[in-house]
């Protein structure tokens, strides 16, 4: 049992990158907290699944965060407002991962990586903080990644991009502080995800060999919590940060 | 770009809610603050045929003004 619960009966929320790992959980969470959430991400069979939870406070919306206009961006938002009122906040957890050592990366991928972490959560963060469809005092949070402090070898592309995210937090932090809102990233360590586990196939590294803090590997609610702190008024006061969630891990390095 | 279309542009830009003409005073939209004016100037950059001057927009007093930057047309 948690002991700490959340209360967001009556809160509208975004959580993209929604049909799977942090997002999924994310979602879920804000759904039994008895919230209205907007889920957003590219596979409707999956988003349909987080929707079968609570389906009269679930709203879908397909898109994707690279490709997907800024009209259909528009619509998605302006279709839930008008549904359930303006957003008091929203997470994007979209990202991929992969070998990119300096030597030999794959352009292809490393663009991937740089748009779905930095421009992708940019281009949300442009609508989802407008007026017409959100909130004063909303609160999000995007993801970033220990990747990005501790620079580990053959992922440049993953650290530089979740690097990245600090600095365009901080940016857009003091640019919509004037209506109340807030924004904070989180990094998590490593956590055991449909994404990382892909990542150590696709590299040939097993389980045992990942080297993991203190407290070992990290499940996706080792995490949640500190996204629907930030999420809620009891963070009033707090923006423009990141908040490492690693299960001890970099101070171990 | 047509006037709707700049107008719909401007209150995007500027985040406002407020009722929008070619005619409103900048002055008196409370959005049009430093950033807007940034973002109006990142704008122009992007659209404009010929380059925006700094000072041209800080002289503007009406939506219109800066429409006629925009355009070209001072």
């Amino acid at each position: 049992m948690k002991e700490v619960v959340f209360d967001f009966s009556g809160k509208n929320f975004v959580v993209v990158g929604a049909s799977s790992g942090m997002g999924r959980q994310v979602a879920t969470e804000l759904i039994e907290s008895g919230a209205n959430v907007l889920i957003v991400a590219r596979n409707m069979k999956r988003l349909e699944e987080v929707k079968a939870l609570a389906s009269e406070r679930v709203h879908i919306a397909c898109l994707d965060v690279v490709s997907s206009s800024h009209e259909e961006w528009d619509k998605a938002f302006a279709d839930f407002a008008a549904k359930v009122g303006k957003l008091n906040g929203g997470v994007y957890t979209a990202g991929i991962t992969g070998c990119t050592p300096l030597k030999a990366y794959d352009e292809n991928l490393a663009k991937s990586m740089m748009d779905i972490s930095v421009a992708g959560g940019v281009k949300f963060m442009q609508h989802a903080t407008r007026k017409k469809y959100a909130d004063a005092g909303a609160s999000y949070v995007i993801f970033s990644s220990v990747a990005a402090y501790e620079g580990p070898k053959g992922i440049l592309f993953y650290a530089a991009a979740k690097g990245a995210v600090h600095s365009a937090v901080r940016v857009m932090s003091k640019e919509i502080s004037h209506r109340g809102q807030r924004v904070n990233s989180v990094s998590p360590g490593w956590i055991q995800t449909e994404m990382t586990t892909t990542y150590l196939d696709s590299v040939g590294v097993d389980k045992e060999e990942i080297h993991t803090g203190p407290l070992g590997v990290g499940t996706p609610q080792d995490v949640s919590g500190m996204v629907l702190f930030l999420l809620s008024n009891r963070a009033k006061w707090i923006t423009g940060q990141d908040f490492v969630i690693d299960g001890g891990y970099l101070n171990a390095r | 770009m047509q006037e709707k279309d700049f107008l719909e542009k401007m209150a995007e830009i500027m985040d406002t809610e407020a009722e929008l003409s070619m005619d409103t005073v900048l002055k008196d939209v409370e959005e049009w603050d430093s950033l807007s004016y940034v973002a109006f100037l990142a704008f122009g950059a992007t659209i404009a045929k010929e380059k925006i001057w700094p000072a041209d927009v800080k002289a503007a007093e009406t939506l219109r003004d800066l429409y006629n930057l925009l355009m070209g047309d001072k």
